[in-house]
């Protein structure tokens, strides 16, 4: 028709709707999670020293390597660019104290990668989260070499420090107490919210940092606001309520352990959590209340991490009984889906 | 680009909390309508040829009832309506009939009439004689006799739509005006320049069905229109403006009906089954020009945008009018286009012929850069939950799209595939870039399939 413009010499792709997809991709998002945990990397090295970045790397060059020669050994596509080992190895290194061992890290970045990620089938499939996993089972096989928590600055060998949890474990639920904890005074609150002079592990104890975090996660949109808080919910109410309204009761319960640190980066991991909106809130509740039994009923200093465990196991049945609602259809009610069996 | 990032600015950073990841029912597509909705609606060319398939419209192709060689003006029938189902169409030109016979159409090559253009532009009589009083059933003819169908994009025949089965009484009416494509503009500058216009199609509508409301439905970004459209309505208290929030597909009729009445369009139901009707502003506007000017539906107002369009406008297309004169009317390319899209790139159809003449459905012709029209590699789903938060009828895509990869389509169907409303919000929100909708319309394919085999 015209000479400069000749439709048929240009060449024009067809294809399925929608022809336009959002630019954001499952690499960008883990670039995202990794930018926000350098705000408790940060915090740990300022409170921890240089034996944090040791960490740090051990952690993250075995969680990459593990998927990497998993990947290669078992001819799967190799997809460690999808920055998720790297997503793990952070997480395993920011929650242990600074007195750990080198191999227990190159020890839980294995059993995080190759086990619980690998074996259930790689990213989006895992039940359950790879780093509270490994968490877990350096706590129950390795405790004495994962548990010294150390005073900031003091050195990895020094004496040994109740954390704050040891403390509640023992003194709010006449827990078997030992020396230590009789001894120790619970921190001030302000120290545990910013984590000053704080024994702990060392990505876990500045609060602040973590909800810097939090706020990033959130503006990004990577993470949904509404779940760490339905997490946190129960272990603040539970221990109002059971202390006779003690508002700073309350906050040691909110504050400590990795209570924060797991509502933010833990309880919002994608693969080991539900899919349905509902079950989603069901399984932070659930998490929240379960950390609260543990810490009432245990002196076990990871209830956090036992309590997201169990509520991973559960979320194939969340995710079975929880659907959303269809628009136009009626609501099967839960225990009728139950009796049809799904 | 300096309007991109103050767009991104104040969505991205200063509108946090409408934006939190949350369960939306939509999703946040990008919108680019800047570079035409501001732009006064001008005449399109009318080009020496022109194209009209005999499927512009949902349900049976027309009949012909011309033969090559014979002369028509503007309003001219040449293809009738074939059955309850279908539409009469008209020439938009004066001239002659040159050819009947297949050309290449947004169904790919289907039988066409082709006109030559005398560019005498002379009129037919009007569909009725002027100094006539219409009764409201009388109207309802008209509009059945004028071709009108659903100009937002769906094309489904207006008079059937208008004539709901007699067991339902309708008492809302929703005239839809929330374009939530990205680069259409059309609907927007309708009700800014022909807003009187429009509320007169309202009352003709309101008189075929005596409903108790009315509302305008019009998404927030499009500020313009709800404030003249508020003008221009006054007092009245059963038309009522709703500044809707802009995501995406809010401008889907069974979202509307639940956004603007809560109620909710049971499976296999029409919305007269919830009381309701939805009507395009385009649509209105059709009417309006059949019964206060007695003329057939010969032209639309059609966007053609895009990054590598030189000069984006709104524009009068005469129906039948090629693609190719319309990038001329734009000035041409700035860059490479990679797709030319009918329709806009959520839910429109790629073309790859600038043969293809506008039709009745033609709402945008959407040009894509060469970068955008590459789709990303696939890769393993993260578990983001993303698809869930914004299917609008709350459906788990990825489970329908898993089952279906799985081969298990009782599963597929179990989950509601037959619900999607082929948004493709879904396979827009995936990072991992999975072809969502695509499965699933495969497995809703294979499941109807399968039904009408047993
Ligand atoms: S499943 Fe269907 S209705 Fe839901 S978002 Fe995807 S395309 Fe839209
Ligand atoms: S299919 Fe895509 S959007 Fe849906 S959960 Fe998986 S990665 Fe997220």
């Amino acid at each position: 028709m015209s000479e400069t413009i000749d439709l048929s010499q240009e060449q024009l792709t067809m294809s399925n709707i929608p022809h336009l997809r959002q630019k954001r991709t499952s690499a960008w998002i883990m670039k995202q999670v990794i930018i926000a945990l350098m705000f408790p990397t940060l915090g740990a090295l300022y409170f921890f020293g240089w034996r944090v970045l040791l960490m740090i790397a051990v952690a993250v060059g075995s969680c990459v390597l593990f998927e990497y020669l998993f990947q290669k050994l078992t001819k799967r596509p190799v997809r460690i660019n999808d920055y998720s080992a790297v997503v793990t190895g952070l997480l395993i290194a920011l929650s242990l104290p600074v007195s750990a061992p080198l191999w227990t890290i190159v020890l839980g970045s294995g059993f995080a990668i190759l086990v619980i990620k690998q074996l259930f089938g790689g990213i989006g499939r895992n039940w359950f989260n790879p780093a509270v996993g490994a968490r877990i089972m350096l706590s129950v096989f390795f405790g004495e070499q994962v548990s010294i928590w150390v005073e900031p600055g003091a050195a990895a060998d020094a004496t040994t420090q109740a954390t704050p949890l040891g403390i509640l474990a023992s003194n709010g639920a006449e827990a078997v107490s030992s020396a230590t904890y009789a001894d120790a005074e619970m921190p001030a609150l302000l120290d545990m919210f910013l984590g000053t002079g704080l024994p702990g592990n060392v990505g876990e104890t500045s609060k602040l940092l973590i909800l810097i975090a939090f706020g990033y996660l959130v503006v990004r949109r990577i993470i949904d606001p509404h779940i760490p808080l339905f997490f946190i919910l129960p272990v603040a109410v539970i221990p109002l309520v059971t202390s006779g309204f003690d508002l700073a009761f309350m906050m040691e319960h909110v504050l400590g352990g990795a209570l924060i640190f797991a509502a933010v980066f833990m309880i919002t991991d994608y693969s080991s959590s539900p899919f349905s909106p509902l079950g989603k809130i069901v399984f932070a509740i659930g998490a929240g209340i379960l950390t609260v039994l543990f810490r009432y009923y245990s002196d076990y200093a990871g209830g956090v991490g036992f309590a997201i465990l169990i509520m991973n196991a559960t979320v194939p049945l969340l995710d079975k009984y929880l659907q959303p609602r269809i628009y136009g259809h009626k609501r099967v009610p839960v225990t009728a889906r139950i009796l049809s069996n799904g | 680009m300096e309007e991109e990032y103050y767009n991104f600015y104040r969505k991205e950073v200063f509108a946090i909390f409408p934006k939190l990841k949350w369960k939306r029912e939509g999703a946040y597509t990008v919108e680019r309508k800047e570079r035409t909705e501001h732009r006064q609606i001008e005449n399109a060319s009318v080009p020496s040829e022109l194209v009209y398939p005999l499927t512009m419209h949902i349900g049976k192709p027309a009949t012909p009832v011309v033969d090559v060689g014979d002369k028509v003006k503007i309003g001219t029938l040449i293809a009738e309506k074939a059955e309850m189902i279908s539409a009469n169409t008209y020439s938009s030109v004066s001239g002659e009939v040159i050819e009947i016979g297949d050309h290449p159409t947004i169904q790919g090559n289907s039988p066409c009439i082709i006109i030559k253009n005398d560019f005498q532009d002379e009129w037919n009589a009007p569909l009725f004689a002027e100094d006539e009083k219409l009764s409201p059933e009388e109207k309802l003819e008209i509009i059945d006799k004028a071709g009108i169908v659903g100009m937002g994009g769906a094309t489904f025949p207006t008079s059937v739509k208008l004539s709901p089965p007699k067991d339902t009484s309708v008492d809302t009416l929703i005239v839809n005006g929330a374009e939530c494509e990205p680069y259409t503009t059309a609907d927007h500058r309708l009700m800014v320049e022909y807003a009187k216009e429009l509320i007169e199609g309202i009352r003709i509508l309101q008189e075929i069905l005596p409903v108790k409301k009315v509302y305008i439905a019009i998404e927030s970004n499009a500020h313009e229109s709800v404030a003249v459209m508020n003008k221009e309505i006054g007092e009245s208290e059963a038309i009522e403006v709703k500044e809707l929030e802009t995501i995406y597909p809010q401008g889907s009729e069974k979202v509307l009906i639940k956004k603007l009445t809560n109620r909710e369009v049971p499976p296999g139901k029409l919305p007269a089954d919830v009381q309701t009707l939805v009507i395009n502003v385009g649509t209105t506007y059709a009417i309006y020009e059949a019964i206060h000017l007695g003329k057939p539906l010969t032209k639309r107002i059609t966007t053609v945008s895009g990054e590598p369009v030189k000069e984006p406008k709104n524009l009068w297309v005469r129906i039948g009018t090629p693609m190719e004169s319309l990038i001329k009317d734009c000035g041409g390319f700035r860059s490479k286009p990679g797709k030319m899209i009918h329709g806009g790139p959520m839910m429109g159809r790629t073309m790859n012929s600038g043969l293809v003449p506008v039709g009745k459905g033609t709402t945008t012709v959407t040009f894509l850069e060469k970068k955008e029209a590459e789709m990303d590699e696939r890769s393993p789903c993260i578990k983001c939950s993303e698809c869930l938060n914004v299917c609008p009828v709350s459906l788990q895509p990825i489970m329908i799209s898993n089952a279906y990869e799985k081969g298990d389509l009782k599963k597929a169907e179990k989950l509601g595939a037959l619900d999607c409303i082929d948004c493709g919000a879904c396979s827009y929100i995936c990072p991992s870039k999975i072809p969502i909708l695509e499965n699933i319309q495969k497995a809703k394919r294979e499941i109807k399939a399968a039904k009408e085999g047993a």
